[in-house]
Order: C-alpha cells, then sequence, then structure tokens
C-alpha cells in the first residue's frame, strides 16, 4: 500500500530481474490520523473483569442457600433492558438464551485479562455473578425424596444481552479476535458486536419498517386468525411475535 | 387433537393411527422445527422491501475506491509536504553543484550489482543518482526530459571529465548511455562519446595554435618562393660561368 508507482521523486529504486520490471517506492502523503473520540472510561482505576463469587451470600432466612423452581422464563424470550453497549464500543452479544455457571465466567475473565492490553483497554461485565440455584440429585439415587440439593448457581441469560463489553483506546480488529475466542466457548450461540454495527441494524429495522410492501405482518395474521394460526399458535408467538419461542 | 386435525388436512391417504409427541418442557436453545403450516405462515408473513436499484457508483467497489483515491490525491497535491519539498532541495542542489550530469539508461540487475557499481563510480569521484523528472519542469533543465523518461540513473560530477566516465561504464553492461549535459551543454550519446576521445584541451591549444601559425608562414614562404627560386638559378650560373671560365 505504501508502494505507489508514481511520477513522483524517487530515490529508492528496485530492480528484480526475473521480470525485468522497476518497481518503485514513491511516496504517500498518509494524512494525520483523526484526534481520537472521546471515550468514557470506567471510574475505577483497574480497567479488568473482576472475580466472579461462585456462589453468592445466603439470601435465606436460616443462612442456607433457598432452593428454587427451574424458571425457564429467565431465558425464554428477548432481553429488554440491556441489549446496548454502555461505553459504545464493543461487547459480545448473546443470540438465544442460556445459562452460565461460574466455569464460563472464569473463562471470560481469564482470556480477556490474558490477552487485553489493560495499559489503554478496558473490559466490563455486563452479566450479574451467578445468583440461580440449580438442584440436581446425586449419581445412583432413587427417583423421590423431594428435591434435590443445590449443585451449582448460574446466570441466566435471554437473547440478545450484552455479557461483556470492551473498549477503550483500540479498534475493533484488535478486539475481535478476544471476544471470538471467549464467543466461541459460551453455552449459547452468541456474536461479536461494536456498535456501529448495532446502529446499522438499528437503521436496518426502521427501513423494514418504513418500506415494509407486505401487508400482512406475523402480528396482524395472527391476531386475525388467517390461515388457521390459532389452531398451533403458542401465546408465545402473541408476546414476541413468531421471533422467539 | 388440534395437532391431529392439522396434521390431517391431506385427505388422500388417512392412516388408522396417528402418533404425536409433546414434550413435557420447551427447550431454549433448540426450540422444535416449525412445521409445515407455521412454516408456510412465515414465509407469507416475511417483510416484503423494494428491489434496490443498482447503482454503480454505490455498488462497485473497485470504482469507489478509485475515485476515494482521485479524491485524495486531490487534497494531497494540495497539502503541503514539508519531507517531499526537502528531498526536492537536495536533488535541485544536486543539479546546480555538478557541472557533469550523464544519463543512463538500467538495465536489470541486482540491488547487490548496483552497489558494486555505485561504489566503483564513487571511488573515481563520480555519484549514481535517481532523479524523477517530475521536479524538472519549468527549470532550465526542461531540455533535458527526453533523457528523464521511465527511472534512469545519473551520473554527476562537480568535474568535467568524460573520458573517465564513458571508460568506467564501458565495463559495465548495465549501464547504457543515453546523453548528458555537460558545462550547460547538451549531447548526444554519439557526442559524448566524440567529446570522450579528444585529446586533453592543453594539447588542442597547442594545435590549434599550430594551425593558425601555419598560414603566415605558408603566405610568406609563397611570397618568398620566386624570389629564392631566381637566387638560386643566378647563383647556378654564376657558379657555371666561373668554372668555364
Amino acid at each position: 500500500m505504501a508502494l505507489k508507482l508514481c511520477s513522483r521523486l524517487n530515490i529508492k529504486d528496485v530492480v528484480c530481474p526475473a521480470w525485468r520490471c522497476t518497481s518503485v517506492a514513491g511516496f504517500r502523503n498518509w494524512k494525520p490520523l483523526p484526534p481520537p473520540q472521546e471515550i468514557e472510561y470506567p471510574k475505577y482505576s483497574k480497567w479488568r473483569l473482576k472475580f466472579v463469587e461462585r456462589t453468592p451470600q445466603p439470601t435465606g432466612f436460616s443462612g442456607k442457600h433457598l432452593k428454587m423452581s427451574k424458571r425457564l422464563m429467565d431465558m425464554r424470550g428477548p432481553e429488554e433492558y440491556h441489549t446496548f453497549l454502555l461505553h459504545k464500543q464493543f461487547g459480545i452479544r448473546a443470540k438465544m438464551g442460556g445459562m452460565m455457571h461460574w466455569g464460563h465466567m472464569d473463562m471470560i475473565r481469564l482470556t480477556i485479562n490474558r490477552k487485553m492490553d489493560q495499559s489503554r483497554m478496558f473490559a466490563i461485565w455486563r452479566v450479574d455473578p451467578p445468583w440461580k440455584p440449580i438442584t440436581k440429585k446425586g449419581q445412583g439415587h432413587r427417583m423421590g425424596g423431594g428435591k434435590g440439593s443445590i449443585d451449582k448457581f448460574v446466570a441466566p441469560v435471554k437473547a440478545g444481552r450484552i455479557i461483556v463489553e470492551m473498549g477503550g483506546d483500540c479498534e475493533f480488529d484488535e478486539v475481535f479476535p478476544i471476544l471470538e475466542q471467549v464467543r466461541g466457548k459460551l453455552p449459547f450461540k452468541a456474536e461479536v458486536v461494536s456498535q456501529k454495527m448495532l446502529d446499522e441494524e438499528k437503521a436496518q429495522e426502521e427501513y423494514v419498517k418504513k418500506n415494509n410492501m407486505n401487508p400482512f405482518s406475523f402480528e396482524y395474521c395472527l391476531k386475525n386468525n388467517m390461515m388457521g394460526s390459532r389452531v398451533w399458535s403458542s401465546p408465545y408467538d402473541f408476546f414476541w411475535n413468531g421471533k422467539h419461542r | 387433537m388440534a395437532k391431529m386435525s392439522a396434521l390431517g388436512k391431506v385427505k388422500l391417504f388417512t392412516p388408522l393411527l396417528i402418533q404425536c409427541r409433546h414434550k413435557s418442557k420447551h427447550f431454549i436453545q433448540r426450540p422444535r422445527p416449525s412445521h409445515l403450516d407455521r412454516r408456510i405462515f412465515e414465509a407469507v408473513t416475511v417483510p416484503l422491501l423494494p428491489e434496490k436499484i443498482h447503482d454503480p457508483y454505490a455498488n462497485c467497489p473497485r470504482l469507489r475506491r478509485r475515485l476515494q483515491a482521485v479524491k485524495e490525491d486531490v487534497v494531497q497535491d494540495e497539502m503541503e509536504n514539508a519531507y517531499e519539498n526537502y528531498l526536492m532541495g537536495i536533488c535541485r542542489r544536486m543539479l546546480e553543484e555538478n557541472r557533469m550530469i550523464i544519463a543512463f539508461q538500467l538495465m536489470a540487475m541486482s540491488t547487490r550489482e548496483k552497489v558494486d557499481i555505485k561504489r566503483q563510480l564513487f571511488l573515481n569521484g563520480l555519484k549514481l543518482k535517481f532523479v524523477s523528472n517530475a521536479i524538472f519542469s519549468d527549470t532550465k533543465w526542461i531540455n533535458l526530459s527526453p533523457l528523464l523518461c521511465s527511472h534512469n540513473a545519473y551520473v554527476v560530477s562537480p568535474d568535467v571529465d568524460i573520458s573517465r566516465v564513458i571508460k568506467l561504464t564501458h565495463k559495465m553492461p548495465e549501464l547504457i548511455l543515453l546523453g548528458g549535459l555537460v558545462n550547460d551543454q547538451l549531447f548526444t550519446r554519439e557526442g559524448l562519446q566524440r567529446y570522450a576521445k579528444l585529446p586533453d584541451i592543453d594539447v588542442l591549444r597547442g594545435q590549434l595554435v599550430a594551425v593558425l601559425n601555419a598560414t603566415p608562414s605558408r603566405t610568406k614562404s609563397l611570397l618568398e618562393h620566386h624570389q629564392q627560386t631566381l637566387s638560386r638559378n643566378l647563383d647556378q650560373y654564376v657558379k657555371d660561368n666561373t668554372e668555364k671560365s
């Protein structure tokens, strides 16, 4: 790219004997870099992912961890709040619901802290530490005998939730390999996103909304029982218009 | 039963028994594939967007890049490049200080060979330079421009000694003589070669003096010729007569 066959001043000259062509290193007047954009750094001094506790503080009256029902709704449907990037730079977004346990959290923390240049980049958590108890009956137990004991704690994640965020004086190409490595090891499908991608997505959504020529939307057809959809539709189709199930 | 009615829409063959398995719980990360009715419903309700008109300027990345490059070059020309100006200064000084500039065409050679040539020339008080013709516009060296096509090399020296240059470059088949500028006078290839064969200037001056002296001496001899022959004849006559008597 720095090489430019040009008619400007040529000082360096390299001749390739095999092809009998003269490649010339010319000058490229690279424009000065744009001034760094205003980055909002986290307030705390150490810009690294903090250690995540394996178990939360017991909340029960008796000082013990309370068991909980499965509550699959915690992972079902779209995330409603944590869908934007706080620092408007880069992050990982869940494509579907799932549960992250302490091992996943530790993997993310170690990978990012090891690979990130902490003098100019930062990373923050966007999920809570594991809080939901998951019970399991021990191996070789007969059925019955009440609910099993608590096996682990997890952090449920809904589709579209930002899991970690990275930023600082860095570019997407720099951050992508780190986040990509983390993304592949998560227990659900996820993607690496930047603020630019999110903006484009939003613009595309608006464009589709504005220019949609199909008068029969999913919502409208379901509402009016078109094609006998009331027969097979579930309540969740009414909630999320067929985007999540 | 609802499912059964959905499946039994095609009336070509009605089996006696239909099995339909209902899972107890929804698996969030791998929802069941949609049945035919739902797939048709989803396909019908997909948003329809107007077809984008093909815009070559917007769609062709090559064209876009070229336009960008042209735009950047315009900007670059407008911007003053201090480094380029500095190098231009060096080149101009080189041209002003040296009274002998001889252009050569470079044949294919490796950098090592080129370095050897450079060194040999340097040991003889000559320098090998590479200058592009871009800087010669609106200067007194504009008349050199036929020699300044492509990437030629120039052997320069403050002292005028063409025979040495010709003798040295005679052994270098990589350098092909094109012409030159000696004492602000343009020379062709033949002219330079003839110039090189000429002897030293003092010898030439001696020859000139000799030539200039030749004419008066010849005039003198021509004027004296008749008198001399007459006197010689008379002498002979006198001698003959005295011998007889």
